[in-house]
């Protein structure tokens, strides 16, 4: 008796295993895909691009055996929509398309301009998606970016666009932008949602650069204006801005680096700053923020008043022209320098965005607590009122450490 | 009689607590109230637990003049038609907690963990999970919430913590959300919701005193509605009300969003967990007081021949709601109603708990 | 009609439903009160009439024995006492024999005014024979032993001996205390002065003896193993070392081996495990009753407890399931126990098995009960909880945060060895998100050239390893071990290379199979195994839910069942105050009560400072 129970028991169990009503997938019958790109096509269709991998080339058994072959394959459909043309991808590939590793959206910058909300619907519903998937805005073909695609120090291209997000702010020329975050600004009472950019590199080396602030060195880029010549094709450089869902401008580096500040993510950025005393050379500095900016948003007039004051620490990396800057007479000028510098492109940057009417830095975040009711808030209006509101910005900067010199001694002169 | 249960403690009675409390931030409530109440959502649970706590209070305090459960000190005070009422009242609510649940969780497990699994065969698992453990009584299931406690809390906290990259604080301004008067009308709702609570003063018998359901009321309640008050915090500044109010269930979306570097993320797995555990013995807590009361008013010697009967009854009611958004509705009203059991009938019941001692003490006056 | 499965099935859901309360007795649950708190010493009620008879007796006794005294005088007096010579010696003897009689009842009297162990040997021999029954808890106790004898000489003097069986070397005993005192010189005059110097310059030829005229230290002679010798008619007592219990020469612990402490193991002799108990536990309130269990071969089981701390209602309730056995033969101690735990169906064990002494040792003054039957090395402990599986036998002997460290790994060893395949089939067959990008695709390229399902390569290496493992003990000697490593190292690579399984799999089953081995009991690993197999099943087919319900399952069992009245995850849930060593453990020196749920005689293990001499040197350094 007790025999057959359980032999009945395990053979009710291996029924339930073999039948697959659960709905269980073995590795081998899904595919993964690793990034989706959207393009426009003609009569309101889309282009879809997906980046599928392929596992067998990851298994790590032999390593000589994957060594030669494609870590994934790229399919390209059009379809109208995101859901069809899943089904679509059923019909070319053996394997069910699994979308939650999707790492990135990538998205033409003309279908953007005709407004994502479509997309972002079904994107936010289906359970397989989710709001850490990051988002970018290619100017030009987003069939041509995934293809390019060829990272040197990845396997997988899902890896090299993790690590981008991820590091971001080594040099904050883009931000982080998901998925998450653009739909919170869409939604929410303030903010304007932004993307990242990503462009493919002519690789001509030829220097498109605009230089707009004098006192930086630096000059100004936006993806697939970087001056190289080889490597992975693609760059990943300054921000799109949006209006509603509707793409509206692009923020070049500096700019970005300037909405970096403000919104109190800028950990580390170099830079290359006019030497105040020898005004063809530069000096070269780390600056990172001190604490977050301090941002008033003062809404008793009617036009609002914007106080930002930004305070940022940094080291020298290197000084050419030999001026004594450590010194204290020198130390002030040069901070004032720097100021001056991050001050410029702040300004700039918010007068970019006021012209474009999107307020990136979401300072309608911060007249929140003036509000008791979110009618009154909702009520107030902020997005309209955002163009002519006066922004104040005040930068302080300390230069805390001189690196490994003590002191610098002018060069030798005959 | 043979379906009292064991002796119960303070243990115990946490558990019982917790997990009749502890449903509500699981389900998709949390966006209901957001919608309602907007950035000022954290209060209400804080609101809430404190009325659940009174009227346990005031319950408790009964139970300290005149020993018994809920029903029988009914029968001394009111005497037994109504006591009869009130069982078949309570019968009805934690009849529908248990049918509700188990509609409301099943159906989101096809949501979150088994897309592709029939729904029926999800329905029946927690039906025959319920069930199983309702064969396992009362002191057992307060046991297993207790044993489980740490980890469904801490679970809970580490997926709101891990949002932390995520926290916008403004968020939770303007601090009077869509009014203040708002929070008389939601927090009947929520009362309503946590209703369970009231199982504590049903097997008030089993628990060693009067004293012992109030440590654990409040630590069950307040414990839990303290946690909710933080999660609708930690959900409302990652975002934001308009955004928040969109989520069908709260708090899975939040354990989704978690990315901290490419190797923490993706932690929702864990909330799977969680979901069934709590899923599955709320249901069969709520399962095992409508036996316990039925077995109450019918007079039986035993619960046990009814479980399967009557868990098959509630598998099939709770089969009838054609979609999602009918019984989120039906669910709603069923929860304003409840705020009579939860506070109103505790309170008539203490009023005259103090008229009756009253008047025993004028009578040993006169003698 | 056939009675076959269908029949069964459907008697068993007409069971389910037509369901009736046993008319079992209610089930054993150890109290939650504490008997021994509140209740004054207003125990010897009843004994009061009994003292009131006795006083009685001994009242009409003096009063015969004054009636003679009288009649003695008169007839002394007068001249014809030859003629009642013969009438007063009867008489005597007579008075004599009663008054051997009372005895008893004279020693009742004197002990209601002092504990016998601070009394001072009497002389008369009956007395110190009573007072010794008192001490020992005679005759429940077993293996205490009162030996009766002669001492040759003229008169022959009575004696007798006292010592714990197991304890003393029997050839000693015989050979150089009870040969020389019995057989040697008839003549010599022993009533003479100083007669318990004389024995022992002129009769015992052992080099440990000395004297003793208090219980006190005749009983701390006797727990270490020394024999007392008692004669008649002497208020003092010789004790001569005969101690001789087996030790370390038996064994090595084979099965719960340790790095610290004691190496001794139990062997098969009864004598010797008892012995080895008291050697480790030297007070005579360690009871080791004996039940004879078994209607055709009767055997010997002892049920060892501290008198005054364990529960009584505990112990009644043990002795009274042993009793209630009624079986042909048992011969071993797990056997003994499914027929007296609790839940016998249910894999969890319900007591702790454990062949080192030391250990039993430890639980025994901890208040619990041990069960040993003879011819079986291995001590059962009643009650247990969950958590003493993970304990070792080492960990008190180390210090708190080495243990604690283990203690962690084992708990985690055990939760891999559950969790582990039953989560990768869950995640890799329904939860595919749920790991990071790169994992999921190596594990799907690792499984890419693979045949067969997920769950049946799981299946697959399980079965082998566990085979190796059923191998590796059946294998004679040290053929085994290696056989185990060469068999899971050779057939998990061959079936790597084979496409039978992939590499993957191999990590996970290998380190499950070594995460179950970090478990110290054995039945507890082997019931962790079951279940492992449980959950793989239904996380195949339910992916993470199925999971967590055959997880919560396991935890509704663990907090239904209770060992011997007492709940199985007792220290936690429910609540009770234990000393600190539950999943952790404290310092030895702050451990001052004994756990709760035992609902002990004598809660307090040790004061709150335990370390007193650091007390004291404070006090000494606050003076000048």
């Amino acid at each position: 008796m007790y025999l057959r129970a359980i032999t009945l028991l395990i053979f009710t169990v291996f029924a339930l295993i073999t039948t697959g009503c659960n709905g269980a997938k073995e590795t081998d019958e899904v595919a993964y895909i690793l990034s989706v790109g959207l393009d426009a096509a003609p009569n309101n269709q889309f282009s879809i691009t997906y980046r599928i991998a392929v596992p067998r080339t990851l298994a790590g058994i032999d390593p000589s055996q994957g060594q030669n072959k494609n870590s994934s394959i790229l399919v390209n459909v059009t379809a109208p929509s995101l859901t069809e043309g899943r089904n679509l991808l059923k019909s070319i590939i053996s394997r069910e398309p699994m979308i939650s590793h999707i790492r990135i959206f990538v998205i033409s910058e003309e279908l953007a301009r005709k407004g994502l909300g479509d997309i972002l619907g079904s994107l936010m519903r289906y359970r397989e998606y989710r709001g850490t998937i990051f988002l970018a805005i290619v100017r030009g073909s987003v069939r041509e970016v995934l293809e390019k695609n060829r990272p040197d120090l990845e396997v997988l291209p899902s890896r090299w666009i993790e690590s981008m997000f991820q590091l971001h702010s080594e040099s904050s020329y883009y931000l982080r932008a998901d998925v998450h975050q653009f739909y919170k600004r869409l939604k929410n009472e303030s903010g304007a949602p932004y993307a990242v950019v990503i462009g493919i590199n002519p690789l001509t080396g030829e220097d498109q650069g605009r230089q707009a602030v004098d006192k930086d060195k630096g000059k100004e880029y936006l993806a697939s204006q970087i001056p190289r010549q080889s490597a992975n094709p693609l760059d990943m450089c300054g921000t799109a801005v949006f209006k509603g869902d509707k793409l509206v401008g692009f923020l070049n580096n500096k700019e970005t680096r300037a909405v970096s500040i403000l919104l109190g993510d800028l950990t580390r950025g170099f830079m290359s700053i006019e030497d105040p005393l020898v005004p063809n050379k530069s000096v070269h500095i780390n600056v990172h923020l001190a604490r977050k900016p301090n941002i008033i948003v003062d809404i008793s007039s009617a036009i609002p008043v914007i106080t930002i004051s930004v305070f940022l620490e940094g080291e020298f990396i290197g000084i050419p022209s030999g001026t004594n800057y450590e010194s204290d007479e020198y130390m002030v000028l040069f901070e004032n320098q720097i100021s001056n510098t991050i001050f410029d492109q702040i300004t700039s940057m918010l007068k970019v965005t006021q012209d474009l009417g999107t307020d990136v830095i979401n300072f309608g975040y911060f007249i929140r607590p003036q509000f008791n009711t979110v009618q009154e808030l909702e009520d107030y209006h902020w997005d309209s009122k955002y163009s002519e509101a006066v922004i104040k910005v005040n930068v302080q900067t300390k230069l805390r450490r001189n690196g490994l010199m003590r002191k610098t001694t002018p060069i030798r002169k005959d | 009689m043979k379906y009292e249960p064991g002796r119960m403690g303070t243990s115990e009675g946490i558990g019982l607590a917790v997990i009749m409390t502890i449903t509500s931030i699981f389900v998709s409530s949390p966006a209901f109230i957001l919608e309602k109440m907007g950035p000022l959502a954290w209060v209400l649970p804080l609101i809430a637990g404190t009325i659940i706590i009174s009227s346990i209070f005031l319950l408790a305090h009964i139970f300290s003049r005149f020993p018994g459960n809920l029903i029988s000190i009914t029968e001394q005070l009111l005497g037994k038609a109504a006591a009869n009422v009130i069982c078949l009242y309570y019968i009805f609510v934690f009849f529908s907690l248990a049918f509700m649940g188990l509609r409301e969780f099943s159906e989101n497990t096809l949501l979150i963990a088994l897309p592709l699994v029939d729904f029926n065969t999800a329905i029946l698992w927690y039906g025959l999970g319920a069930a199983v453990i309702v064969y396992a009584g009362i002191e057992t299931i307060g046991r297993v919430i207790y044993l489980a406690l740490p980890f469904i809390i801490g679970l809970i906290l580490i997926s709101l913590i891990a949002t932390y990259p995520l926290w916008e604080v403004n968020y939770l301004f303007p601090w009077q959300g869509y009014g203040i008067n708002q929070i008389a009308e939601n927090s009947v709702g929520l009362v309503g919701m946590q209703v369970g609570v009231i199982i504590l003063a049903i097997f008030a018998s089993s628990f060693q005193t009067a004293r012992t359901i109030k440590t654990a009321a409040i630590f069950g309640v307040g414990g839990i509605c303290i946690l909710h008050s933080v999660f609708f915090i930690v959900f409302i500044m990652v975002f934001g009300t308009k955004v928040g109010m969109e989520r069908f269930l709260p708090l899975f979306e939040l354990a989704r969003l978690v990315y901290l570097n490419h190797y923490i993320q993706h932690i929702e797995a864990i909330f799977i967990f969680l979901w069934v555990i709590v899923g599955i013995v709320s249901i069969a807590a709520s399962l095992f007081a409508s036996l316990f009361l039925i077995s109450r008013l019918a007079n039986l010697a035993t619960i046990r021949p009814l479980i399967p009967a009557i868990t098959f009854i509630i598998v099939e009611l709770s089969c009838l709601p054609p979609d999602v958004t009918t019984i989120i509705k039906l669910a709603a009203k069923i929860y304003l109603s409840n705020f009579f059991g939860a506070f109103i009938l505790p309170i008539l019941l203490f009023i005259a708990a103090i008229i009756k001692d009253r008047r025993k003490k004028s009578c040993t006056c006169e003698q | 009609m056939v009675d076959n499965i269908v029949f069964k099935l459907y008697r068993s859901a007409k069971n389910i439903l037509g369901y009736q309360p046993p008319s079992t007795p209610s089930p054993f649950v150890l109290d939650e009160r504490r008997p021994y708190d509140s209740q004054p010493s207003a125990e010897p009620q009843p004994n009061n009439e009994k003292s009131l008879t006795d006083l009685t007796t001994l009242l009409r006794y003096a009063n015969r024995l004054k009636d003679f005294a009288g009649r003695l005088d008169t007839v002394l007096r007068s001249d014809s006492w030859t003629e009642h010579a013969k009438e007063i010696k009867l008489e005597f003897t007579a008075l004599d024999k009663q008054l051997c009689q009372l005895t008893p009842v004279l020693l009742r009297y004197d002990q209601s005014n002092t504990t016998p162990k601070l009394q001072r040997l009497s002389t008369s021999i009956e007395e110190n024979r009573l007072t010794l029954e008192i001490i020992y808890h005679l005759p429940r106790n077993n293996d205490i032993r009162i030996r009766d004898f002669s001492v040759a000489g003229n008169p022959r003097v009575k004696a007798f001996a006292v010592f714990i069986a197991g304890m003393v070397d029997d050839k000693l005993l015989n050979s150089s205390v009870l040969k020389p005192l019995m057989l040697f010189d008839y003549s010599r005059e022993l009533y003479d002065n100083d007669f318990t110097g004389r024995i022992i310059r002129e009769c015992l030829p052992s080099t440990q003896v000395k004297r003793s005229n208090t219980f006190a230290s005749l009983e701390d002679s006797v727990n270490s193993g020394a024999t007392a010798i008692i004669f008649d008619g002497i208020d003092e007592a010789i004790i001569v070392g005969t101690s001789g219990w087996e030790h370390r020469g038996i064994d090595r612990p084979q099965i719960e081996q340790s790095v610290q402490g004691s190496q001794a193991a139990f062997s098969e002799n009864f004598q010797v495990n008892t012995g080895l108990i008291r050697s480790m536990l030297r007070t005579s309130d360690l009871i080791i009753e004996t039940v004879k269990v078994g209607t055709r071969s009767q055997i010997n089981c002892a049920i060892m407890y501290i008198d005054s701390i364990a529960n009584t209602t505990l112990v009644d309730e043990a002795r009274r399931r042993i009793q209630g056995i009624a079986t042909d033969y048992i011969g071993d101690t797990g056997e003994l126990m499914q027929f007296i735990e609790d839940h016998p169906s249910i894999p969890f064990p319900q007591s702790l098995s454990t062949e080192r002494p030391d250990r039993v040792a430890g639980h025994l003054a901890e208040g619990r009960i041990a069960i040993l039957l003879e011819g079986n090395p291995f001590v059962h402990i009643i009650p247990v909880s969950f958590f003493s599986f993970f304990h070792s036998a080492e960990d008190f002997s180390l210090n708190p945060s080495i243990v604690n460290f283990m203690r962690i790994l084992r708990l985690l060893g055990a939760l891999l060895s559950i969790l582990l395949p039953s989560l990768y089939v869950a995640i890799s067959y329904f939860h595919q998100e749920a790991l990071p990008t790169e994992l999921l695709l190596a594990i799907a390229g690792s499984r890419e050239n693979v045949a067969f399902p997920t769950w049946f390569e799981i299946l697959i290496m399980e079965f082998s390893f566990e085979l190796i493992r059923e191998a590796g003990i059946r294998v004679p000697g040290f053929l085994g071990s290696s056989i185990g490593i060469v068999g899971a190292l050779i057939l998990g690579q061959a079936a790597v290379y084979a496409h039978i399984v992939s590499p993957i799999i191999v990590v996970i089953v290998a380190s499950t199979g070594l995460a179950s081995f970090s478990i110290p009991e054995y039945r507890m690993a082997a019931s962790i195994r079951i279940i492992r197999f449980i959950l793989l099943a239904f996380s195949t087919a339910f992916g993470l839910i199925g999971l967590a319900t055959i997880f919560l399952g396991m935890a509704v069992l663990l907090c239904r069942i209770k060992s011997f009245g007492v709940p199985y995850m007792s220290p936690v849930s429910p609540k009770t105050i234990a000393g600190y060593d539950v999943v952790l453990r404290g310092p030895i020196f702050q451990q001052k009560g004994r756990p709760e749920v035992l609902n002990v005689k004598d809660q307090r293990r040790q004061p709150i400072i335990s370390r007193i001499w650091e007390k004291i040197n404070r006090r000494m350094m606050d003076k000048p």
